[in-house]
């Protein structure tokens, strides 16, 4: 492989992983967000906050759905 | 005779009164009316939205320069001409100089920083790669978020306590409680939800640019600087007005996160002019005042929109 096609291969992967970290940066909020749906009102509010769900929480998801989805009560 | 050659002449003879009937010739209409009438079809096609926006747009306006004049009592009536005494009033206002200080704060800010990060980004994908339509899909999200879901997202994500952004970055002050941060906290919301749509825009201009002028370019021996602002800005200009104009528009018309984040507050510290005309209408009902608002914030607007028009004669490239 040529100098010159090596550098711009380089070039091209440095590019997309800059705009993978960009972009995980721009949808940083809406992850944080729909993981905040499936923490506990509890952890919701504790300190020092969490990013992950220490447990997946689904019943306040579940009561919204309830009623458009009434089997998803089981859930 | 059975049911097949009765179904046979009935077919027949609608056949032949079809063919008599095309042959009518048709009745003709005197010039004059048939010219009236050829006239007058694009306006009747126009008839049903100029009714609405006539309804909706030119009514709402008048009435709203109409209540910017007059007295109006609670329920809305015009009791009587006040002629200039709103704006007297409303001029003297120190909340009103306040929201006029903001909005043009925002307006100041937002446009540019906007139209600089989404130029950034439509650069940063301008060409297709393997994981392109994995980052061009996460930089127009934020475009499919609701601005009442995204302000609510931000004002959990921003809390001075349990705040995520704030435990990670180790900052320990409330943007939308300090006086001095919740404008920029408003400011992050607003640039972050307009991402989406204009890094489309911007990256579909881009990507329009034609590659042989590019490549005469790199013939030419320019570099990347020198080609992106001699050839590639210029021809994208017309979509960097599009996008300036309507964001200076969005800018100045914001008060969506403001009613939901801060309520104009701390101290009037986050109060734009369309917020303080939701409050005194909604709020006080004072419905002149809110009206006399409206039109400041109609009129800035519009000097922006010229302004901006003006610069397009000299400084945007048509091809």
């Amino acid at each position: 492989m040529s100098g010159l096609k090596q550098r711009r291969m380089l070039g091209g992967i440095a590019v997309q992983i800059t705009a993978l970290l960009v972009g995980l940066t721009i949808i940083f909020p809406i992850i944080y967000g729909i993981l905040g749906a499936f923490k506990s009102p509890a952890e919701f509010s504790a300190y020092p906050p969490s990013f992950w769900p220490k447990s997946f929480a689904y019943t306040r998801i579940s009561r919204m759905l309830l009623p458009v989805c009434p089997f998803c009560a089981t859930a | 005779m059975t049911g097949r050659q009765n179904a046979d002449t009935v077919t027949c003879i609608q056949y032949h009164r079809e063919q008599e009937v095309s042959e009518v010739q048709p009745i003709q209409l005197p010039l004059a009316r048939a010219s009236l009438m050829r006239k007058a079809k694009p306006y009747l096609f126009l008839l049903p939205i100029l009714f609405f926006a006539a309804g909706f747009i030119y009514y709402p306006f008048f009435k709203t320069f109409l209540f910017s004049f007059s007295t109006v009592n609670a329920k809305g009536v015009i009791t009587g001409f006040a002629g200039l005494d709103n704006f007297n009033y409303l001029f003297s206002r120190r909340d009103f100089k306040i929201a006029l200080e903001n909005t043009l704060k925002i307006t100041a800010i937002n446009v540019p920083v906007t139209v600089f990060i989404t130029i950034g980004l439509a650069l940063l994908a301008n060409r297709k790669r393997r994981l392109s339509p994995v980052y061009e899909t996460m930089f127009t999200l934020p475009m499919a978020i609701a601005m009442s879901a995204a302000a609510m997202i931000f004002k959990v994500l921003l809390n001075p306590t349990v705040g995520y952004l704030n435990y990670a970055l180790g900052l320990d002050f409330g943007w939308y409680q300090s006086r001095d941060y919740a404008l920029y906290g408003i400011l992050m919301l607003t640039v972050w939800m307009g991402i989406g749509f204009d890094f489309l825009l911007f990256l579909s201009a881009f990507r329009a640019v034609p590659e042989q002028l590019i490549e005469a370019g790199i013939m030419d021996g320019a570099g990347w600087l020198s080609r992106f602002f001699k050839i590639q800005l210029p021809l994208i200009s017309p979509t960097i007005l599009y996008v300036t104009l309507t964001n200076m528009v969005l800018a100045m018309m914001v008060s969506g996160p403001v009613i939901i984040l801060t309520q104009g507050g701390p101290a009037r510290s986050t109060t734009t002019l369309i917020f303080m005309m939701y409050n005194s209408g909604y709020g006080s009902a004072n419905y002149s005042l809110s009206a006399c608002i409206s039109l400041v914030a109609f009129a800035l607007t519009f000097a922006l929109a010229l302004l901006a028009f003006y610069v397009e004669r000299k400084r945007v490239h048509y091809q």
